[in-house]
């Protein structure tokens, strides 16, 4: 299991993060401050198809991105979440709070990850 | 009749969690993926529960887990969970009220068949959390 890592670039405005990992209570401040930050500048789209786990302390930290968003009135999306980020949504009821884009280009196959989610 | 799998004993600290989900995972390869996924997260948010209120126990420095088999049910032990004083505070959350946070409880009581707090056998006035679930099996090929 791999540790937290975060890619951004900059596309004409938007800002995507790229997470790749776990993201826990031990990763979800270094996760935060890169949401607030990309969202300070611009729109922030959140790449999660390469999260392995997300706790409470990750969904928490999607939460907070979504509202500083709506604060300043920034466009905040999640990108293509992997079985195990949209089981976590589902299991807290919150995937319709988010804006989710599936582009399913960018989604590489993993060995791991059944898409019926089994 | 009941088979104890392992017993850990890390320091109650966020670097813990990774190796607590590790070794959980381990004992429910046999569980379909999607449940054994589910059941790590339930002992990972009480594990870093245990992390975030540490100081309101004073001594405990440490996250302590038992887990043992019983044929289909799993049965995990966080041993001194909380103070006994503190287990009416702990509730899940309403999760019409979106905000972060009281998240992980509302995670523990959804996945698990029972969650129960049980008076800690070494330390008075502390409570273990138990926590019970059956489980499917993948059938062996």
């Amino acid at each position: 299991m791999a540790r937290l890592t975060l890619d951004t670039q900059d596309d004409r405005g938007v800002r995507v993060l790229a997470a790749q990992g776990e993201i826990d209570m031990g990763s979800s401040p270094r996760f935060l401050q890169a949401i607030k930050h990309g969202l300070h500048a611009g729109a922030v789209v959140v790449d999660l198809a390469r999260i392995d786990y997300i706790d409470s302390s990750g969904i928490a930290v999607l939460i907070q991105g979504l509202k500083e968003a709506r604060r300043l009135g920034r466009q905040f999306r999640l990108r293509n979440p992997s079985s195990r980020v949209t089981a976590v949504l589902e299991l807290a009821q919150l995937q319709r709070l988010f804006d989710i884009e599936r582009t399913g280009a960018n989604v590489p196959p993993r060995a791991d990850t059944d898409p019926a989610g089994r | 009749m009941a088979v104890a799998v392992f017993h850990l004993q890390v320091p109650a600290c966020a670097r813990s969690l990774r190796v607590l989900r590790a070794c959980v995972r381990s004992a429910l390869d046999d569980v379909p993926e999607r449940e054994a996924s589910r059941i790590v997260l339930a002992v990972d948010e009480a594990c870093a529960n245990i992390v975030k209120h540490r100081e309101k126990l004073p001594g405990r420095n440490c996250i302590q887990l038992d887990v043992e088999r019983d044929g289909d049910l799993v049965r995990f032990r966080l041993g001194g969970f909380c103070a006994q004083r503190d287990v009416s505070h702990i509730q899940p959350r309403d999760l019409a009220d979106v905000r972060p946070g009281g998240l992980g409880t509302h995670f523990i009581d959804q996945i698990m068949d029972r969650v129960a707090y049980e008076p800690d056998s070494v330390v008075p006035g502390h409570m273990d959390l138990v926590l019970e679930k059956r489980c499917s099996r993948e059938e062996a090929e």
